[in-house]
């Protein structure tokens, strides 16, 4: 699953510490999480879709083909 | 396991760790046995309890830890280290057991075999507790 965290945090001028500490998370959750290495749980996509104050479809971007990873 | 239940652990660690020394000191129960295996336990309890004073006092400290105890992210990368390592043990138990079939040491042999039964046992028992529960 694609997700357009690094973009939207870029353009929002907000540091990976601060979004992890505001997340509740490590920072290297929020980098994992970036790189596509890992995919959040419903729970945590739905805090970062609020955080960020858009949906969860805006945030995350469902891959077919990712689908078994 | 909550904090306080994680205290009140050490502190009986460290109770029975100086109870196995003092007890192997005064000759009740066999030195050579228990004298080191209460050290060690006495030593994992007082490393365990400045952990944990750490923790009351350093406010840094505590949402570090808290953190890492709550991130999702090291809970499944924790159970996919379980997985590897029980897969892993029955990779290496079922390699051992071919090996000391044909070094013809049967009693090696049976050891690691019954190694591979118990860990497919346990993930069958817990598959099932499991599949109730979800």
């Amino acid at each position: 699953m694609k997700n357009r965290i690094e973009e939207i945090r870029s353009a929002r001028g907000i540091r990976q510490e601060d979004l992890a500490k505001a997340l509740g998370v490590s920072r290297q959750t929020i980098s994992s999480l970036e790189n596509g290495r890992y995919n959040p749980s419903i729970y945590l996509a739905h805090k970062i879709a609020k955080f960020f104050g858009l949906t969860i479809e805006e945030v995350f971007i469902f891959d077919e083909e990712g689908e078994d990873k | 396991m909550k904090f306080e239940g994680k205290v009140i652990l050490n502190i009986f660690w460290v109770i029975l760790g100086a109870a196995l020394m003092a007890l192997s000191s005064f000759g009740a129960i066999d030195a050579a046995k228990w004298f080191s295996f209460g050290a060690a336990l006495l030593f994992v309890g007082v490393l365990q309890g400045i952990k944990n004073i750490k923790y009351i006092k350093n406010e840094k400290y505590k949402e570090k830890v808290d953190t890492e105890i709550n991130d999702e992210r090291n809970k499944f990368i924790s159970m996919k280290a379980w997985s590897w390592a029980g897969y892993l043990f029955v990779i290496i138990s079922g390699v051992l057991t071919i090996v000391f079939m044909i070094l013809g040491n049967n009693q090696y042999m049976m050891m690691s075999s019954y190694g591979v039964c118990l860990i497919i046992l346990l993930y069958w028992i817990s598959y099932l507790v499991l599949r109730r529960k979800s």
